[in-house]
């Protein structure tokens, strides 16, 4: 199972990319997580990607083909996002809903943890999981309420 | 006990330096090794490793301190990629011909010009002669294991010399996944405390970083040729081999590689035999000591084998290429050896392009 990622720096996609790789460890699993290399710039188009599989996976190359696209920043649902996507592929945008949901919650139109959701409602790693990798990222009131945003967008 | 943990290759040698407790770390940050720096740091300020942190103000004199340190006979950390490399050259010969065990974290990244941070191994392969022992990690796992077992090297008193551990930018460094991280107490018994074979000390005094002459000066370097051997014999005995086989057995082709590409390679080779191709890959876990003996043993009645580096000789055959050539030579029947290069500049390789290097060695074409 290959995930690709489309967002904007500091939008998380990185890190959405590898709380995904580590609740799918958690889960049993082996995968990889890595962003697009490079500098880091807030606003800059970054990529995140994350392989999953029940072998260790030794591939580090970019996902040419992913199985699932997940964009964060609508604005960049485009061919360049798409690109390779598999006919039968999942392709995840966040929607005015989950922005709002995200404003609403944490104050702040960052949308991974929601995203993360829809991928744990779309069965591609087990909602458990997730609630862990969260526990493993944040703490405090950030947790809790990452933890309220990954659970509403779960049960949108 | 080990625990597992999803890290990155940075966190993972961040992680086995805490278990090795330098008593001296001498850094200086560079993309793509920061984290290490980073992660370093935090262990220090939260009470976790309890060493001497120093914030130098470059890479030269990262590796400066480090040898004065040394001297004074403690274990000793640093971690530099690229152009902070280059910039400790001088200190390198420096480090190797003082016998100073130093432990040294290499980020592999692209050298200027043109600017890049990205990776490939370059930098690294420029600095093959200046003494220090260099090994690759495949993935963090090995990274992991091969910083204790680095400390381990270079402070056997047979060997005595600095190790160079190498670990592509980004793709090793920056990419997250998952490994084991041995106990303090596991850790303990791969790495002992540290015992110096000299020492500063007023009670015994002996004269270090000093002068040979041309009477004397090919001594000195034959020692350090001893080290040299002295690394191989232990790293085939202690620590998993200067050079790693996959599925060579019923092979007639073989890919050559070093660092992380290996396990696309692997991937690769897989479905390739499968399809009944007779390729396998050797992989080399170590530059110096170089595998001289192993690779004319395992390549002996090969067809023909393709060396695939991240590196570009200019004006010459690549650096590695070259050296497998030479280790080969004189066997009846030596297999054809060719050169590729991949990867620079951070240039991702695909599958389809191992496939393709693949086909052009089972072709024997350039």
């Amino acid at each position: 199972m290959k995930i690709r990622f489309h967002g904007r720096g500091g939008q998380g996609c990185f890190t959405a990319a590898r709380l995904l790789g580590l609740a799918a460890t958690a889960q049993g699993f082996y995968s990889l997580a890595f962003p697009s290399f490079g500098p880091e710039r807030r606003g800059a188009p970054v990529v995140g990607y994350t392989k999953i599989s029940d072998k260790p996976v030794r591939d580090r190359s970019a996902i040419l083909k992913p199985d699932v696209v997940v964009v964060l920043d609508e604005k960049m649902l485009n061919a360049a996002s798409k690109s390779g996507l598999a006919e039968n592929g999942l392709l995840l945008v966040n929607s005015k809903e989950i922005t709002e949901l995200a404003l609403k919650i944490l104050g702040r139109a960052v949308v991974n943890t929601a995203m993360l959701g829809l991928l744990a409602k779309k069965d591609i790693v087990k909602l458990e999981f997730v609630e862990q990798a969260i526990k493993n990222e944040f703490k405090g009131a950030l947790l809790e309420k990452n933890l309220e945003l990954l659970r509403r967008a779960y049960g949108n | 006990m080990a625990i597992q943990k999803f890290l990155s290759g940075n966190e993972a040698i961040a992680e086995a330096v805490k278990l090795a407790k330098p008593a001296v770390i001498a850094v200086y940050p560079i993309t793509p090794q920061t984290t290490v720096v980073e992660k370093l740091a935090d262990f220090v300020a939260n009470g976790e490793l309890k060493t001497e942190f120093i914030n130098v103000e470059s890479e030269h004199s990262a590796l400066s301190a480090l040898m004065g340190a040394s001297a004074m006979g403690v274990r000793t950390f640093t971690a530099t990629s690229s152009q902070g490399l280059l910039y400790m050259s001088e200190c390198l010969h420096y480090a190797a011909g003082g016998r100073f065990p130093i432990v040294m974290m290499n980020a592999n990244r692209a050298v200027a010009l043109p600017w890049n941070i990205f990776g490939d191994q370059r930098d690294s392969l420029s600095q093959l002669e200046s003494g220090w022992i260099q090994l690759y990690a495949e993935n963090a796992q090995e990274a992991f294991d091969l910083t204790l077992s680095s400390f381990a090297i270079a402070e056997n008193h047979a060997v005595a010399l600095p190790v160079m551990l190498n670990v592509d930018g980004f793709a090793l460094t920056h990419t997250y996944e998952p490994l084991n991280i041995i106990s303090q107490e596991d850790a303990d018994k791969i790495l002992p405390p540290f015992k110096p074979f000299f020492e500063m000390n007023l009670e015994k005094p002996l004269s270090l970083g000093f002068s040979a002459g041309p009477r004397d000066n090919t001594a000195f370097k034959q020692h350090q040729i001893n080290g040299m051997k002295a690394a191989a014999k232990l790293i085939n005995e202690k620590f998993g081999d200067l050079v790693d086989a996959y599925k060579l057995e019923n092979a007639k082709y073989a890919i050559i590689t070093l660092g992380s590409i290996s396990g696309l390679v692997r991937d690769v080779i897989d479905e390739l035999q499968s399809d009944g191709v007779k390729v396998g890959l050797l992989r080399l876990r170590s530059l110096r000591p170089f595998p001289e003996e192993e690779l004319r043993s395992a390549l002996a009645n090969f067809k023909t084998v393709g060396v695939l580096e991240k590196n570009l000789s200019v004006g010459a055959e690549n650096a590695v290429a070259k050296e497998i050539k030479s280790a080969l030579y004189g066997l009846e029947n030596a297999p054809q050896v060719l050169a590729f290069s991949g990867g620079l500049g951070g240039r991702d390789i695909s599958a389809n392009e191992i496939k393709d290097i693949i086909s052009k060695i089972i072709g024997g074409e350039k």
